[in-house]
């Protein structure tokens, strides 16, 4: 254009040429963090986003190291080896150098400590059999005490802690050491000479004996054999079911502890002969996934070279065996690990749609607040994708800064979510996602600003743009409809995914409609008598009338902002609420599905109630088990009720279950299982006791005499008379009372019916039904829980407790196995046990020695345990931007009404009046929202079962009746969170009330 | 209505444009614009024919509602007039790319709107903002003359939050006058500056005006109107009278023959209807006779 070329007029004479950006540009990079409150909302924004990026990643690595944690420590100290964080290389080859590369090979395993050895008599256990049974012994004199071998590296230092006290003060050197009760018994000192010897039979002449020194003495454990492990080390403790036996059987046996090399010497000299152990535990003791990964891994490759090598130690007699439950335990974590991450996919994702969400809300706002800015960049001719490249200049820096901020943040947080610190990679994994999602927080404000300065610069359309009204409430309701639709149609098996977003969609649903409602009644009350700023005779209006009348009409006429305002306070209470009610509640449902599934703390399963009592003497009728204090004694078989209904029955001392079993969650469904224990007892009582006679002992074992010595038969009265009337509460003549467990259908308190084991019926009268019961099969549903006194001696095929068979001995044994359930923990019960023989493989054996610890670590419950402060913090996350949009909401409210407050005060409203205004505003969006959001979760109350699910195979299923019980769990949290919401509007409604100069309101300086 | 002479401010060109040529200033050809809103359509010009020469001061005046504000958008390029044609220096601007009229604000034309802070950026300073517009119209900026000429040298550092609002106003139009942009269009300038303010500003249009500028000014302002080439009355969206210095006002015939009459002649027509005769070299309108 021709003029536009001859203008090149300079009227300030000549000056140097403008080179390089213009202020803008420079002014671009800070201006992000300069603008006071809307810099902190803006780095704040991206914060958020960054945390949601970061955790992803921290807490997948985070829940894979707690997941590890949760499974080692679920071990039971004792162990089988196949389960058990330790490496046992069994029948190693004999101290050499085969052994010695096999330490090697070991040693270079990551993740385990220094291979240790361990060397154990094996000669009865190698030639011995019915009729020769080798033993070893030490005599002192003329006593001679039952004895073995052990060899350890550094007896010292597994003995006594590494100061060879005894040893030491005796002139040290080489020896054995001896239990400090047996060395008094025999009256030997350290230094003294201890005879070893091994005879071919207990009290037979040995073939060999050999003098050693007596190096030291030792304290015993409780056991009465094991030595004492010194404080804060397990080192016997861990190879208690390892070490040898007494091979009369009497259990416990005097261990006879020397190096390696001396135990040899002796082994040597007096024909026994030693099975050699290479055991390594797990150093560090808690590993994360990673490292427990690469110490399976390494295990592994031993076990391959080991079968590869075909190393066999006895000279060539038994195979070397490699067993650890290592790689088992990485997978158990893995499986947990990746449940957990299963179930938190969907709130994670949401987590950084929600902030990425946010994000584009400050951008929206900015563009929003900037809009005379845009038009006049625009008016200047500048470019909007100039536009749009200052504005991610601008929140690049806020960008990198939020990041900064976050990183220290994100790792606190999964430290405190998942309990373990955060591992190096995932730090810098959760950098470049988080940095992935502030890009896309980055791009996301480019086009804002771009579509913003590309509508600022569209000339001519201005006062054309229509406000466009997105219909975002029908949308909102029709989502949610269709949300709780798909959730009730979904087969049942727990809510996964986006199902899990209907509890926030449906209290989103009502914040609206129900914001919706306030407004138009607030509306419909503008018509009323003082809505012409007069009372009704005509009057002025007084100040508070006024102030009520003008809080009524901006509420009234409050537009889209208040209404989002509320649906978010409203989403994120009801969603706070869920999430909390929610969370206690499958705590508890973990506690009593954990209860159904183990029955009490420990549970060993034996075949036969003389197992647990070695003492029950023979009689003619059937005596109880004499077990110790906090443990009971259970029979377990199977039947099938009417209609082919297969059903777990248990028969349980009624003396002792209530103060034995896990009953879950205090108030849950599992104690109307103890309660109705006492209904059972009284039945029982009342129930017609049967003769010994009645009960064919010889059916099973033939007649034969009771012991002598052996109590007294009980009372037997006579059968009541049914045409005399039977006593209230008692069953019929010949029905045992039972407690029928689960929803068997068609039946009720009252009724009898039959419980048809092996091939003949027993004759039940049911006295309570009950939902659950612990100890009973959850994937069964349904039980029978009988009295032991009651039922027992109804079997068809006699009363189990005459048996002296297992049910694979005894044809139609009617119990399939006899449990002790023991409220003790795990090592107590298994020294217990282990003092009245039950042999160690039923002790080691994690399919018959169950814990309520083992029950508690199935994935799904640990996965719901370390998704719930996640799910917490995410709920946090929510609170916090809607209070963001409440203050944002109250800040633009202030500035709309500047002019107006102004107004307002002079017209006789005071000074502070236009404060209060926005204050009650303020308390009013929170408190809709509130009670907004506490229908909308009332709603969804019926779906909470199938909403928080953690297990939907096994019963009981969460209990919602119990959520009055976590009441005090739930309130204090949202009340805080009511508290936070109102101060953080008072503290805005207060900063944007503040009086600014009259003239610079007139004048519109905003 | 103050002559050029009486400003002692000579203007560059003849205030109806015939001697300036037709590449000179804006012409404004049937421009209509008209809104539309929920409650329907607003037309707020409605076929406005005007010429403003190059080195002139107009003044655009009229009650409120009157288009006045429209037809400076129209002329500034920032809206796009719904009919009609705006010729910038002889080139039609209608329908033009959006591309080419933004590079024709950013170098041909400056805007000063009615509220001087929707023309300042808030976080750059005076000087800063002297060199950011500059830096758009692609010329060199003396700074301190440019700041000296509004008296806010002493200012250069101040941001706009804190300028009063007669320097925010002295700001925005020195800003417009950066680089002698070929069009000024100012909307009310001098609305709330005292008199020596509204001085510097005029003082500053007339001097664009004698640089060339064709400046079009929106005003109520009696000091702007008395020191302007030209005044133009707008009334109900259409141009109704056309006075220029030391002239007297005259009535304004659109191209479509439509004639607006000032207040005391319509008061003339009663029933709204006129005789009209057609003489040699005049036109007569006449009541109608009453025929009752």
């Amino acid at each position: 254009m021709a003029w536009e070329r001859s203008h090149g007029i300079r009227r300030h004479g000549r000056v140097p040429p403008v080179t390089g950006p213009g202020p803008l540009w420079r002014r671009a990079p800070l201006r992000g963090l300069t603008q006071g409150a809307w810099s902190v909302v803006l780095v704040g924004a991206f914060v958020l986003a960054a945390v949601a990026g970061a955790t992803d990643v921290l807490s997948v690595a985070g829940w894979r190291t707690a997941a590890t944690a949760r499974v080692l420590d679920a071990v039971p100290e004792g162990a089988a080896l196949r389960l058990a964080p330790d490496l046992r290389v069994g029948a190693a080859p004999a101290p050499g150098p085969q052994l010695d590369r096999l330490l090697e090979q070991v040693d270079e395993i990551p993740g385990l400590g220094s291979p240790q050895l361990l060397g154990v008599s094996f000669r009865d256990e190698l030639d011995g059999g019915q009729e020769v049974r080798y033993e070893s012994f030490v005599t002192g004199g003329s006593t001679r005490v039952p004895a073995r071998l052990v060899a350890v590296d550094d007896p010292a230092a597994v003995l006594t802690g590494g100061a060879r006290v005894d040893g030491a003060a005796a002139g040290g050197g080489p020896g054995l050491w001896l239990p400090e009760e047996l060395a008094a018994a025999l009256d030997l000192v350290p230094g003294d000479t201890v005879d070893f010897g091994l005879a071919p039979s207990a009290g037979a002449e040995p073939e060999q004996v050999t003098q050693a020194a007596l190096a030291g003495t030792y304290r015993v454990s409780t056991d009465g054999s094991t030595p004492d492990d010194v404080p804060d080390a397990s080192f016997w403790t861990t190879r208690s079911g390892r070490l040898p036996g007494d091979v009369g059987g009497g259990g416990s046996v005097a261990l006879v502890v020397g190096t390696p090399a001396d135990v040899v010497d002796v082994a040597r000299a007096s024909g026994d002969v030693l099975l050699w152990n290479v055991d390594a535990g797990l150093r560090p003791a808690r590993p994360t996934r990673d490292q427990l990964g690469a110490t399976a891994a390494g295990v592994a490759e031993l076990q391959q070279g080991v079968a590869r090598d075909g190393l066999r130690g006895f000279e060539d007699e038994v195979v070397t065996t490699v067993v650890s439950g290592i790689g088992g335990l990485a997978g158990q974590a893995d499986d947990i690990a990746r449940r957990t991450a299963a179930e938190a996919r969907a709130p994670v994702l949401g987590a950084i749609g929600l902030s990425l969400a946010v994000l584009a809300a400050v951008s929206v706002l900015t563009a929003a607040r900037r809009s005379r800015e845009l038009e006049l960049l625009a008016g200047l001719g500048v470019r909007p994708p100039a536009v749009a490249a200052l504005g991610v200049v601008e929140v690049v820096p806020a960008a990198v800064l939020g990041l900064a901020l976050a990183l220290p943040v994100s790792v606190a947080g999964a430290d405190l979510l998942t309990g373990v610190p955060v591992e190096g990679w995932a730090v810098r994994r959760a950098v470049e996602q988080a940095a992935v999602v502030l890009l896309a927080g980055v791009v996301v404000h480019g086009l804002v600003m771009l579509l913003t300065a590309a509508a600022a610069a569209r000339s001519g359309a201005r006062h054309e743009r229509r406000s466009v009204s997105v219909p975002w409430r029908p949308v909102l309701v029709v989502a949610a409809v269709a949300a709780v639709v798909g959730l009730v149609a979904a087969p049942a098996g727990g809510a996964r995914g986006l199902d899990l977003a209907v509890p926030v969609l449906v209290c989103a649903a009502v914040g609206a409609v129900g914001a919706s409602a306030l407004r138009l009644i607030a509306a419909g009350r503008r018509a009323g008598p003082t809505d012409d700023g007069l009372t009704a005779d005509g009057g002025p209006l007084s100040a508070g009338a006024v102030g009520r009348l003008v809080l009524r009409r901006r509420l009234a006429s409050g537009g889209a902002e208040r209404l989002l305002v509320v649906t978010a306070l409203a989403a994120a209470f009801g969603m706070a609420v869920h999430v909390l009610a929610g969370g206690a509640l499958v705590e508890r449902s973990v506690q009593d599905k954990a209860a159904v599934i183990a029955g009490a703390e420990v549970l060993v399963e034996v075949d036969l109630a003389r197992q647990l009592d070695p003492s029950l003497p023979f009689t003619g009728w059937p005596v109880d088990a004499d077990v110790s204090e906090g443990d009971s004694v259970v029979y377990r078989g199977s039947g099938r009720l009417p209609g082919g209904s297969v059903v777990d029955v248990v028969a349980v001392d009624l003396t002792t279950i209530a103060d034995v079993a896990s009953w879950g969650s205090e108030g849950g469904p599992l104690e109307r299982g103890r309660d109705a224990l006492a209904v059972l007892a009284g039945a029982d009582a009342l129930a017609a006791p049967l003769c010994p006679s009645a009960s064919p002992r010889e059916a099973l074992f033939g007649a034969d005499e009771p012991e002598p010595g052996a109590p007294d038969p009980p009372d037997c009265p006579p059968t009541p008379d049914p045409a005399e009337g039977v006593p209230l509460g008692a069953v019929a003549p010949g029905a045992a009372p039972v407690l029928l467990v689960g929803d068997p259908v068609g039946r009720r308190v009252g009724g009898t019916t039959t419980v048809t084991a092996t091939n003949a019926q027993v004759p039940v009268e049911v006295v309570g039904v009950v939902p659950a019961f612990p100890g009973l099969d959850p994937d069964l549903r349904t039980g029978v829980v009988a009295a032991t006194g009651s039922f027992l001696p109804r079997l068809p095929n006699g009363d189990p407790r005459f048996a002296t068979g297992t049910a694979l001995e005894i044809p139609n044994l009617d119990v399939e196995s006899v449990e002790l359930w023991s409220s003790r923990p795990l090592s107590d019960v298994q020294a217990d046990l282990r003092g009245r023989g039950v042999d160690e493989s039923t002790l080691t054996d994690e399919r018959r020695t169950r814990t309520l610890e083992s029950a508690l670590v199935r994935p799904a419950f640990v996965a719901v345990a370390l998704v719930a402060p996640y799910l917490l913090a995410l709920t946090a996350l929510v609170l916090l931007m809607a209070v963001l949009a409440l203050a944002l909401s109250v800040d633009r409210a202030a500035a709309r009404s500047r002019a107006g407050d102004l107004v307002l005060a002079r017209m006789g409203l005071g000074s502070g009046g236009p404060r209060r205004l926005l204050l009650a505003e303020a308390g009013l969006l929170v408190g809709a929202g509130l009670v907004l959001g506490l229908l909308g979760w009332a709603a969804t109350l019926p779906l909470l079962p199938r909403l928080v699910e953690p297990e939907p195979t096994v019963v009981p299923p969460v209990d919602v009746s119990g959520v009055l019980l976590v009441a005090p769990q739930v309130l204090p949290p949202v009340l805080a969170a009511v508290v936070l919401a109102l101060g953080v509007g008072a503290a805005v409604a207060w900063a944007g009330s503040r009086q600014r100069a009259e003239e610079e309101v007139l004048r519109g300086l905003d | 209505m103050v002559s050029t002479e009486q400003t002692g401010v000579s203007g560059g060109g003849d205030p109806d444009g015939a001697a300036t040529g037709p590449d000179d200033g804006v012409r404004c050809d049937a421009v209509t614009r008209f809104y539309r809103s929920a409650a329907g359509e607003t037309h707020a010009l409605r076929g406005v024919d005007a010429r403003f020469a190059a080195g002139t001061v107009s003044c655009v005046v009229g009650p409120s509602g009157s288009g006045k504000s429209s037809l400076l958008q129209v002329l500034a390029l920032r809206e796009v007039p719904d009919g009609g044609q705006v010729w910038l220096a002889g080139e039609p601007t209608v329908p033009g790319s959006t591309g080419a009229r933004r590079r024709w604000r950013r170098r041909l034309v400056a805007w000063v709107p009615q509220r001087a802070t929707h023309a300042l950026l808030p976080h750059l300073s005076a000087a800063e903002h002297v060199v950011q517009v500059a830096h758009l119209r692609g010329v060199d900026a003396d700074v301190r003359g440019v700041l000296d000429e509004v008296g806010l040298r002493r200012r250069r550092r101040s941001r706009p939050a804190q300028l009063s609002g007669g320097e925010q106003q002295r700001l925005a139009v020195a800003l417009a006058a950066v680089g002698d942009p070929p069009v000024l269009v100012a909307d009310e300038p001098t609305a709330e500056l005292d008199d020596e303010a509204a001085a510097l500003v005029l003082a500053l249009l007339r001097r664009s005006a004698a640089a060339g500028a064709c400046v079009v000014v929106s005003t109520h302002d009696a000091r702007v109107t008395s020191r302007s080439d030209r005044v133009l009355l707008l009334r109900h969206g259409v141009l109704s009278t056309d006075a220029r210095a030391g002239d007297g006002a005259e009535a304004v015939l659109d191209s479509t023959g439509r004639l607006q009459l000032p207040p005391e002649a319509l008061a003339l027509f009663p029933d709204g209807r006129a005789r009209l005769e057609v003489r040699d070299d005049e036109v007569v309108l006449r009541p109608p006779v009453d025929r009752s």
